[in-house]
């Protein structure tokens, strides 16, 4: 489309500039915050601009509140819990895509992996808290990775089942008319053929994860294997005006979230608005 | 055959998601005795008596209800504003675009902490601007009346770019030539977009809207961080009162019994858009 | 899929794979270097100076014993959040907990805290006497101890001389007159100095808050039988006073919590608050506070002042138990309590401590600290205490934010008070 009058186009202009500045003006904030030394955050009028910048807030999170422990466990289990969806989710989604249940169940599974995907996390906590606790994994990461299924296992599927579907099916009926088994060729055709798909979906899914606050604070104990959202949640209520270390802590960890997203923004610009309409 | 392939995932789904919802129904039947080994006592509807009486519980679902529509309203809104203006073609369209859609990637509880830095009463640069402009601060967080304001302001922030991506994909896909014949034939910009956009993503927005329905009934992080329900109860939620009962008064069986009224109201907003998206194909 | 269709170049491809390859490497060494760990004590401990306090005696305890001591910190919801998981989960990750006095009961009652005072008779010790008995008695429950006393806090009441002076007012004995102060220096300031500042944050902030102008007016929580009793004439007058206070108090203390407090304070923008006994070292440091040697430190007025010890438990799934109690005791002993309490700040629980002359000579009002800690009076010993603490927070905090006038709001509070501990 295209402007037609000049009063258009000024609000037009006006439109995109308010988006810009109110998307971008908190993180402008918070970064500047987190160069600020404690007085100067409290000071009238606030400086745009740090009068004298430092590094001490992320020297402190550092060296003193040892933030990359943090940042490793939800490394660990984002990762972690990426892998397992992707392993399972790819295997189920081929199953849903190229063979195919009888009848009308593999449509039937794919709205009931659908309504898994958005049902509040709270309403089945109470019951995951005693099914983790009964397998001693209570506490641990591993459990974390586990819980996360119910996050990233049906996104898995839902996403690569639309993948699938768009793989030519001609490449398998080759492999498969060489003489391989289904599993082979899936592992060997269907599977590197679709590559950049499941580094999307892994990434997507790493995300979610590192995003993920209520089950990481109601299953993880020990602060040692907090993940970065529990401790930022913790420095909140902790650090209530001393802002350049909660600024620092939240650009810290948001940074491999930004990285992440960078692989996979042309997807979610794209493709994200394409499955919402779709599911 | 295909079972094979997909068996494992339904393995862990079922144990993960299908039995926690059968085992929070049973246990709203119970009273559980978290020190003594989980013990589990029948107390019939005991529970859902209790709750009914519970003003705490109304007062939640009463917030939750406002943050829903406030929330999925304004989002709608602004995102069909900003898919309409990002439809018009500018130079440097492709780039501002992945800005806009950043906040929505960002940890909610990491957001959070950045508003509750920008609200603050005294020190906060959203009142230090108001006081530039010459407005009186606001009491953001602590004021009965913007409480749950702010809480919706954060969430526009982090969930417009949501609307707006769904409506700007359904926007691209209308075939440039009726815009043009549109042109052709003298219309403006706005009753293009009221007689030929509006109609042809129609579908877009009741779907977005509804996703954010469902999104937004799950509002955790946000008054967690923010408000801790407060100031006095204007910001309880459910998800954060049924987090409260169990996980810090321990009380198992009373929160189950939220929780399955929780479920079914969601679960009832789900089956409403499951039907919807079919119909539509 | 456009992006299938174009792909991701190769390389960037590789390089991903790579990276979430040696990413999950890590992981999965982190996570197994962590499964062998060597003889050691984890603490889990209130954040900011008492686990500064805990890391300094701990690094002493490593240079004497040998053993490697990890103090692990929270803020003060999730520290109690993480303790009654723990109490539930039983995973033994901590041999000594750190609690707020009014926790114990809960604790105690739930069977997470190993009876020290068995494991002290055992091995042939005694309680020495040089402990504040106020703070011994706190760690009790049913008569039995259950844990040892840290940090000696006690509420105490700032107010700024000069002001006073200036409106020839004489120290408050009772909240009408901290009101009329209040008032008078408000409005003689024209607002430029508040006149009170209110901790009023929900949750625990506002009700250790309120809580002494509610037992200055005689007003009570729970009567002799333990039945909730909070909804009085007494309880009544104290509030509609707090909300007289809210008057001149800076806006926004709906959500004020400890750091909002002491910026007041230190800024000079208030004349009078309640404290704990942490804020008072840099208010007279002239480094931090504009009101340095201009404040007096008191007990405040009413009634006797609240005690908010902070103790050091043992939880029952330790696996080193002998070895916690030893650390405790370590750390309690007098020399380290003086080397904490100069060093770090902490306030100490032995008398001998407070008289100490090094000391005094650093903290000019522990006189008055020790003998409000000796008067000092506790909150209930309730089980439920954290959620009649979250009952009375609701409704505080809805009267002071308005929602509900003191009537309605301790009545409410009552109704929900008798549910929880029986009518």
């Amino acid at each position: 489309m295209r402007t037609t009058s000049k009063i258009g186009r000024i609000i037009h202009w006006v439109v995109i500039a308010l988006a810009l500045a109110w998307t971008i003006f908190p993180l402008y904030w918070i970064i500047v915050t987190s160069f600020k030394q404690s007085w100067e955050v409290l000071l009238w009028p606030p400086t745009p601009v740090p009068l004298h910048p430092t590094l001490e807030n992320y020297a402190k999170l550092v060296f003193k509140d040892r933030f990359y422990v943090y940042m490793l466990n939800s490394l660990i289990v984002s990762t972690g819990a990426a892998t397992l969806s992707l392993l399972l989710g790819s295997l189920a989604a081929y199953g849903l895509a190229r063979i195919g249940l009888p009848a009308r169940l593999g449509n039937l599974f794919l709205v009931w992996v659908l309504v898994i995907r958005m049902i509040p996390p709270i309403t089945i906590a109470i019951p995951l808290f005693t099914i983790l606790r009964s397998m001693g994994l209570l506490d641990t990461r591993l459990g974390l990775i586990i819980a996360y299924q119910v996050y990233t296992l049906p996104y898995t599927i839902w996403l690569l089942h639309g993948f699938f579907t768009a793989v030519p099916r001609d490449i398998e009926w080759a492999a498969l008319v060489d003489g391989a088994t289904r599993l082979q060729a899936l592992l060997r055709v269907i599977l590197p053929a679709m590559a950049p798909g499941l580094v999307t979906v892994l990434v997507l899914s790493m995300i979610m994860s590192w995003n993920e606050f209520l089950y990481a604070l109601i299953f993880i104990n020990s602060p040692e294997k907090y993940t970065v959202t529990v401790i930022v949640a913790n420095y909140i209520q902790e650090f209530t005006i001393d802002w350049g270390r909660l600024a620092g802590s939240g650009i810290l960890s948001m940074l491999p979230v930004l990285a992440l997203t960078f692989y996979v923004q042309k997807y979610v610009i794209r493709g994200l608005a394409y499955t919402g309409v779709k599911a | 055959m295909g079972l094979v392939f997909i068996a494992p995932a339904a393995l862990i789904l079922l144990t993960l998601a299908v039995y926690p919802i059968v085992d929070v129904v049973f246990l709203s039947f119970h009273k559980v005795d978290v020190y003594a080994g989980f013990k589990l006592i029948y107390n019939g509807l005991s529970n859902y008596a209790r709750l009914i009486a519970d003003n705490l519980f109304r007062t939640a679902f009463i917030n939750t209800l406002q943050f829903v529509v406030g929330a999925t309203v304004l989002e709608v809104l602004l995102g069909l504003l900003l898919a309409v203006a990002f439809s018009i073609e500018f130079r440097g369209r492709e780039k501002i675009v992945p800005l806009i859609v950043m906040p929505m990637m960002l940890p909610t509880i990491v957001i959070s902490s950045f508003w509750r830095i920008m609200y603050h009463t005294e020190f906060g640069i959203i009142n230090a601007m108001l006081k530039l402009v010459g407005l009186p601060p606001v009491n953001w967080l602590g004021d009965v009346r913007t409480a749950m304001l702010s809480i919706i302001i954060v969430d526009l922030w982090q969930y417009t770019p949501f609307a707006f991506l769904v409506i700007y994909a359904g926007i691209q896909s209308i075939p440039p030539s009726i815009i043009n014949a549109a042109l052709v034939d003298g219309a403006t910009l706005p009753q293009i977009t009221r007689y030929i956009v509006l109609p042809l993503v129609k579908r877009h927005i009741l779907v977005v809207a509804m996703l954010r329905i469902i999104d937004t009934f799950r509002i955790f992080d946000k008054v967690f961080a923010l408000t801790g329900g407060g100031p006095g109860n204007a910001t309880e939620v459910l998800s954060f009162i049924i987090y409260k009962n169990a996980f810090r008064y321990y009380d198992f069986g009373y929160a189950a019994a939220q929780a399955v009224i929780m479920l079914a109201v969601v679960l009832t907003i789900i089956i409403t858009y499951i039907k919807i998206t079919r119909r539509g194909g | 899929m456009s992006l299938l269709a174009k792909g991701l170049s190769k390389t960037v491809l590789v390089a991903i794979i790579i990276v979430v390859i040696v990413v999950i490497g890590i992981g999965i060494w982190a996570y197994y270097s962590q499964q062998a760990p060597p003889k050691k004590l984890v603490v889990l401990a209130r954040s900011g100076t008492y686990a500064e306090g805990l890391k300094v005696a701990a690094q002493e305890y490593q240079k004497l014993k040998g053993v490697e001591v990890v103090v692990q910190e929270l803020g003060y919801k999730e520290l109690y959040d993480k303790l009654s998981t723990e109490a539930i989960e039983k995973t033994g990750a901590f041999d000594v907990v750190m609690m707020d006095d009014p926790w114990l009961a809960g604790f105690a009652s739930q069977g997470f805290l190993v009876d020290i005072g068995k494991m002290l008779q055992e091995k042939g010790i005694q309680v020495d006497p040089d402990f504040i008995p106020t703070t011994i008695e706190v760690c009790k429950y049913q008569g039995k101890l259950y844990a040892l006393p840290y940090v000696g806090n006690v509420q105490l009441f700032v107010y700024r001389k000069d002001l006073f002076d200036k409106y020839g007012l004489p120290e408050p004995k009772t909240w009408d007159d901290v009101l009329k102060a209040a008032k008078t220096i408000y409005e003689g300031e024209n607002g430029k100095v508040y006149g009170y500042v209110i901790r009023g944050k929900k949750g625990n902030p506002v009700v250790t808050n309120f809580l002494p102008i509610f037992w200055g007016y005689g007003a009570r929580i729970v009567d002799e039988n333990g039945k909730p009793a909070v909804y009085s004439d007494a309880g009544i007058k104290a509030l509609k006073t707090f909300l007289e206070l809210k008057k001149y108090a800076p806006p926004g203390v709906e959500n004020y919590d400890s750091p909002e407090i002491k910026a007041a304070l230190y800024n000079g923008q208030t004349a009078m608050s309640i404290v704990w006994p942490a804020w008072v070292p840099d208010l007279n440091n002239p480094e931090k506070s504009k009101v340095a040697g201009k404040v007096v430190v008191t007990v405040p007025p009413g009634a006797k002042p609240m005690i908010g010890a902070w103790l050091l438990g043992i939880p029952v799934t330790s696996k080193n138990k002998d070895l916690a109690l030893d650390f405790i005791l370590f750390v309690l002993s007098k020399d380290m309590q003086k080397k904490l309490a100069l060093e770090v700040g902490v306030p100490p629980t032995r008398a001998s401590v407070y008289l100490d002359d090094d000391v005094k000579a650093k903290y000019p009002w522990y006189p008055t600290q020790l003998e409000a800690l000796r008067n000092a009076q506790p909150r209930p010993r309730l089980p439920q205490w954290s959620r009649v603490e979250d009952i009375l927070a609701n409704y505080i905090h809805q009267a002071l934010t308005g929602t509900l006038s003191p009537e309605e709001a301790l009545k409410k509070a009552q109704e929900e008070l008798e549910k929880v501990l029986g009518g």
